[in-house]
């Protein structure tokens, strides 16, 4: 503790603390002007500042209906939709709504992800927001998952690679990140209530390690508990999660807030480390001041929680923000569609249909109501009112130029329902087109806050749409807009796809630049398409029942577990195709062996072998020996975008830390690296891996579980302990250690029982059980 | 020029104008006056007689077939039905404008008629300057009633005494060719959203092609072509801040019978394309603010207030 919070602190009445650790009214923390003690603003957004006038500006107002509103907002909400003063003063003040991050992390680049960041943070400076609460990365472990347009990745590695980059970039320029929810909230369904029953190894090595990461990367300033309970204990009030992990064992030093009404028992929350409670609860502040007087929460946690508080005000420095700058929109407005641009990922281009050529395709028809309004995010408490949109058919006439002759019909009646009028327009300017384009989505408003999604199909009328636009239309291209991942039962009838997912205000540029080649796609996926919401990993026990959610795909979550059960997804993660062609060569490793310390760089040269610039997401897998633990085929552990122009090559260096070739051993409650061959393989997705070198790693200095009823195989490979084993039984029997040592590794393959009946029953040595426990023991 | 409270967004500004002259909405004042950053305003005329000062920058008048080069500091009288048409020549030009009701004027008392330029070198153009900053400071202070209209007679008078100390200019209008381009404008202003050639303009005012085309610019200051896509633009600017209507269908909407054609107007007549005048509307949010006085012109409206302090540091080039 720092001194000068140490004498804070001592001036501070139990009360005062209680306020403290208290939020004040919805969006603020609690002020103490006669210690010096300012007020600091957050709010909500993972890709976009939400700021309420109302909410904030006028605290004293604010209500639960207030809150239920946030929660609430639809994407239809958007303002823009609204007119005159409803836009100014609607929920939130306008905002630069940046591609969500299910689209976000589809550009698998750090760097615009840090860029991202800044502008975020310019614009809460702007707004006077000091912390901004985002990013959220749960996995996503289903495409049912409401919030699933939030959260970055099925895997862990992305998630807290661009989480990390945007923090970075948010707290570079001074403002707060809230990295949430800590943690295993996977979906919505009873999200207050569900307990997710996750074994260890898969808490560590999937769900908990993209935090890990980011933690590593960025150091947020604040970490959110989440809703849901987790292995039986409300994480907000978990000791274990909050203290054990994520401080003791990653020695986190920032502060944990509650998600808002998140706390149950606010004492033991704050016991277990969740220091900030949010948003202001009486009933909390009553609970925990009697806890305090009860002696029941030691006064030296409260202090500890105080101080982090103050460390997070000082980090904040919010003495030096007595004006609001202004920020620049239209720089930001400028990246959100650069963003979106590299986060677009095309999915199939049959017979080169894009980009559209005038001397091809020059009467181009663009149907379907998302092209002029667009579906550019989700709904909850994450959705921002754009600052400005693009409009895709606006954006279309603009960049088609004078060459394209370019037809409209919305193809559907109003609220996204058929209607014959509106699809026979829809197919009499296609029947007149040289390609069609049809905007298509999910149901608008069903992704969301406290709701997943009833299954994983675009809308029944837009379905119809391409159906029958692509019967008349001499080539079909289709531009998807969704939360994640959907069934896609009519990719046969369309040529090419474009898949946007959520991609903010800029998404009307972007998908115009793309489709008539002014930008060449270079997004990829950061999650597996299937087939069938069937066949996907969690399906079996989603959403869990008498209120447990058995994650029961262990650490087969996303592409491990079609790797794993050798099933063809629709589209395999990693993917994403471009208007150039890369290759690969040359794969080389700094090592040949590892130590249990060593980092290993992997470099690989890689050259654009197509006619046109173009940008590479290189993607490196690793493959684990078979030892104790059973591993996916290929676990992503590296990636870097490169930009090539035509005929470029270039020698792209990726490093792997000793901490990339580590198992969570749940017996050991410990990361270990097993020794053997691992296998690094380089490639443009998930399921193209066309480069592979192996490197031999030495392990980590680990001591396997072992005790008399363990097998002769398992006691054999414990050198140490066999040793002393074939030096008691050698003892024992008169025999020479050589001989016992070489009679049991012949024998021990045959041997099915533990190795104190083995020795005893089958090779007749006269040893005690106890002896032979003592005989385990080293160091 | 058209002022900000007299043309109110309606739901029916899809209807063609029933009138070529401008119908102005005068209050208890019997007066109209505003200030605006102003790009252009194509060619109109209308009964009341209007009175400006460039507060910043230049426009190029054209009036009663001539082209007026103004720049800041300069005054400019338009007398009553004289076809005039306004184009800034420098970016954010800025101006005030009074705007006379016809109860102003009785049997003795009539307006001034045709057009008059006040430049600095002008005998009167001090006297005036002090007229104009007398008026516009006691209409900020509200105090309507006969102190008020008073100060507007000075002003009238003001005019009318600088017309009167120089040659007045002449008019060089013949009127019946200044009343077949107002017919042949008030037609296009019906039927924009109708393909209308040249041709069939020229036929309707017996006139060869090439005379009407001639004539149309020489009275309006524009091509007819060029003052069919500017009323086609200006109809489709409201249509784009309603963000309901695609912009194909806006294109159809206002005559543009291809979205390519909307595109070259824009650029040509607003800088911009339609798509980025949509975007620029909805990110400007102080001018969304004040959507309720704004019709269908892009003239950014400066407070009155403003506009007072404007002209007092305005140095006159």
């Amino acid at each position: 503790m720092k001194h000068s919070h140490e004498t804070l602190i001592s001036q501070m009445t139990t009360d005062e603390k209680v306020a403290f650790l208290s939020g004040k009214a919805l969006w603020k923390t609690t002020p103490f002007a006669h210690l010096g003690i300012p007020s600091a603003t957050m709010t909500d957004g993972t890709y976009g500042v939400r700021y309420s006038s109302e909410q904030i500006d006028d605290d004293a107002n604010w209500t639960i209906s207030d809150f239920l509103n946030v929660v609430h907002q639809s994407a239809d909400d958007q303002g823009e939709q609204k007119k005159g003063s409803e836009a100014l003063f609607g929920q939130t003040l306008p905002a630069t709504c940046f591609p969500n991050g299910s689209a976000l992390a589809c550009s698998w680049d750090t760097e615009l992800v840090y860029q991202m960041g800044q502008a975020l943070a310019h614009e809460c400076q702007a707004l006077g927001v000091d912390i901004l609460l985002g990013p959220g990365i749960n996995l996503r472990r289903t495409p049912l998952s409401g919030r699933g347009y939030e959260y970055y990745s099925e895997d862990p590695v992305v998630s807290g690679e661009l989480a990390a980059a945007l923090i970075n970039g948010m707290q570079d320029e001074g403002v707060g990140a809230s990295l949430k929810h800590f943690a295993c909230n996977n979906s919505e369904f009873r999200r207050t209530e569900m307990d997710s029953i996750v074994d260890a190894r898969t808490l560590h090595e999937l769900y908990l390690a993209g935090f890990k990461r980011a933690i590593d990367k960025s150091n947020p300033w604040t970490v959110m508990s989440s809703y849901n309970r987790l292995n039986g204990e409300q994480t907000s009030q978990s000791h274990t999660l909050l203290t054990q992990i994520l401080r003791e064992q990653w020695g986190y030093n920032g502060l944990v807030m509650s998600d808002w009404y998140g706390i149950k028992d606010r004492p033991a929350s704050l016991l277990a480390g969740n220091d900030l409670s949010m948003p202001e609860v009486q009933r909390d502040k009553r609970d925990l001041l009697a806890a305090i007087n009860e002696g029941r929460v030691p006064m030296s946690v409260v202090d500890e929680s105080c101080a982090r508080l103050l460390t997070l005000l000082d980090r904040l420095q919010l003495d030096q923000k007595t004006t609001k700058p202004t920020t620049d929109f239209s720089a930001h407005h400028a990246l959100a569609q650069q963003i979106a641009e590299e986060s677009i990922v095309l999915l199939k281009n049959d017979e080169q249909t894009l980009p559209l050529d005038a001397k091809r395709f020059q009467r181009v028809a663009i149907i379907g109501p998302g092209a002029h309004e667009p579906v550019i995010q989700g709904s909850g408490c994450a959705t921002t009112v754009p600052y400005v949109l693009d409009r895709p058919l606006d954006e279309i006439i603009d960049v088609a130029g004078d060459a394209f002759d370019i037809h409209f019909a919305k193809g559907v009646g109003a609220d996204d329902q058929a209607d014959d009028e509106a699809l026979a327009q829809a197919v009499h300017i296609a029947q007149h087109s040289d390609v069609a384009v049809v905007f298509v989505n999910t149901a608008i408003g069903e992704d969301g806050e406290n709701g997943d999604r009833q299954n994983l199909s675009i809308l029944a009328a837009h379905e119809q749409l391409i159906h029958k636009v692509s019967q008349v239309a001499p080539r079909t291209v289709v531009v998807l807009s969704n939360s994640d991942a959907v069934e896609m039962p009519w990719l046969d009838q369309c040529h090419a796809l474009l898949e946007t997912f959520f991609a903010g205000q800029g998404v009307g540029k972007a998908v115009a630049k793309l489709l008539f080649g002014h930008a060449n796609p270079s997004g990829k996926l950061t999650v597996t398409v299937p087939n069938c919401l069937e066949e996907t990993p969690a399906f079996l026990h989603y959403p869990g029942e008498a209120l447990r959610h058995h994650y029961s795909e262990g650490i087969y979550v996303g592409y491990r577990y079609y790797d794993k059960r050798k099933m063809t997804p629709r589209f395999p993660f990693g993917f994403g195709l471009s208007y150039t062609q890369f290759e690969y060569q040359a794969l080389s490793l700094s090592h040949t062996t590892l130590a249990a310390d060593d980092a290993l760089t992997v470099s690989v040269t890689v050259t654009n072998s197509g006619d046109r610039a173009g940008k590479e997401v290189v993607q490196v897998y690793l493959t684990h020996p078979d030892g104790e633990l059973a591993h996916a085929p290929v676990n992503l552990k590296a990636f870097s975008k490169v930009a090539l122009a035509a005929g470029e090559t270039q020698t792209v260096e990726l490093t792997l830390s000793a901490e990339d070739f580590r198992s969570y051993h749940p017996t050991l409650e410990q990361w270990i690296t097993e020794a053997g061959t691992y296998e690094i393989c380089v490639g443009a997705h998930s399921r193209e891996l066309p480069l592979r070198a192996s490197v031999q790693a030495l392990g980590t200095a680990h001591r396997l579980p072992l005790n008399v009823d363990s097998s002769l195989v398992q006691l054999i490979n414990d050198e140490r302990a066999f040793a002393q084993i074939v030096a008691l039984v050698a003892d024992k029997s008169g025999l020479a250690p050589e001989v016992i040592r070489e009679r049991l590794i012949n024998i021990a393959p045959e041997l099915f029982c533990g190795f104190y009946i083995a020795l005893t029953e089958f090779l007749g040595v006269d040893v005690s059980r106890q002896a032979l426990a003592d005989a385990l023991h080293y160091d | 020029m058209q002022p900000f409270n007299s043309v109110k967004r309606q739901a029916e500004y899809l209807e063609p104008m029933s009138s070529t002259c401008e119908l102005i909405v005068f209050d208890s004042e019997h007066l109209n006056v505003f200030a605006a950053e102003v790009t252009y305003c194509q060619p109109h005329w209308h009964k009341a007689p209007e009175f400006s000062y460039i507060l910043r920058g230049g426009f190029t008048f054209t009036v009663n077939q001539q082209e007026i080069t103004l720049q800041q500091g300069d005054f400019v009288y338009i007398g009553p039905d004289i076809i005039h048409a306004i184009e800034q020549s420098t970016p954010q030009s800025a101006l005030v404008t009074w705007q006379f009701d016809a109860t102003l004027f009785d049997r003795n008392h009539a307006p001034v008629t045709g057009y008059q330029t006040i430049t600095p070198t002008h005998a009167n153009y001090d006297a005036l300057r002090q007229l104009a900053d007398t008026h516009l400071a006691a209409l900020l202070q509200t105090s309507a009633g006969f102190a008020s209209l008073a100060n507007t007679y000075q002003l009238l008078a003001g005019i009318e005494q600088a017309s009167h100390s120089q040659a007045k200019l002449a008019s060089t209008t013949e009127g019946k060719d200044d009343q077949v381009i107002k017919e042949s404008i008030g037609f296009i202003n019906r039927h924009y959203q109708e393909q209308i050639t040249i041709a069939q303009l020229a036929d309707q005012a017996h006139l060869s092609y090439y005379h009407f085309s001639r004539l149309f610019k020489k009275v309006s200051g524009y091509s007819p072509f060029e003052y069919l896509s500017m009323v086609r633009v200006n109809m489709a600017k409201p249509l784009l801040k309603d963000v309901q209507l695609p912009i194909t269908e806006i294109a159809q909407a206002v005559g543009f019978n291809e979205h390519r054609h909307m595109t070259a107007a824009f650029k040509k007549y607003c800088g911009a394309t339609p798509s980025e005048y949509r975007k620029s509307y909805y990110s400007d949010f102080q001018w969304r603010y004040s959507d309720k006085v704004l019709e269908s012109t892009d003239n950014r409206p400066i407070l009155l207030s403003d506009a007072l302090t404007m002209l007092r540091q305005s140095i006159p080039s």
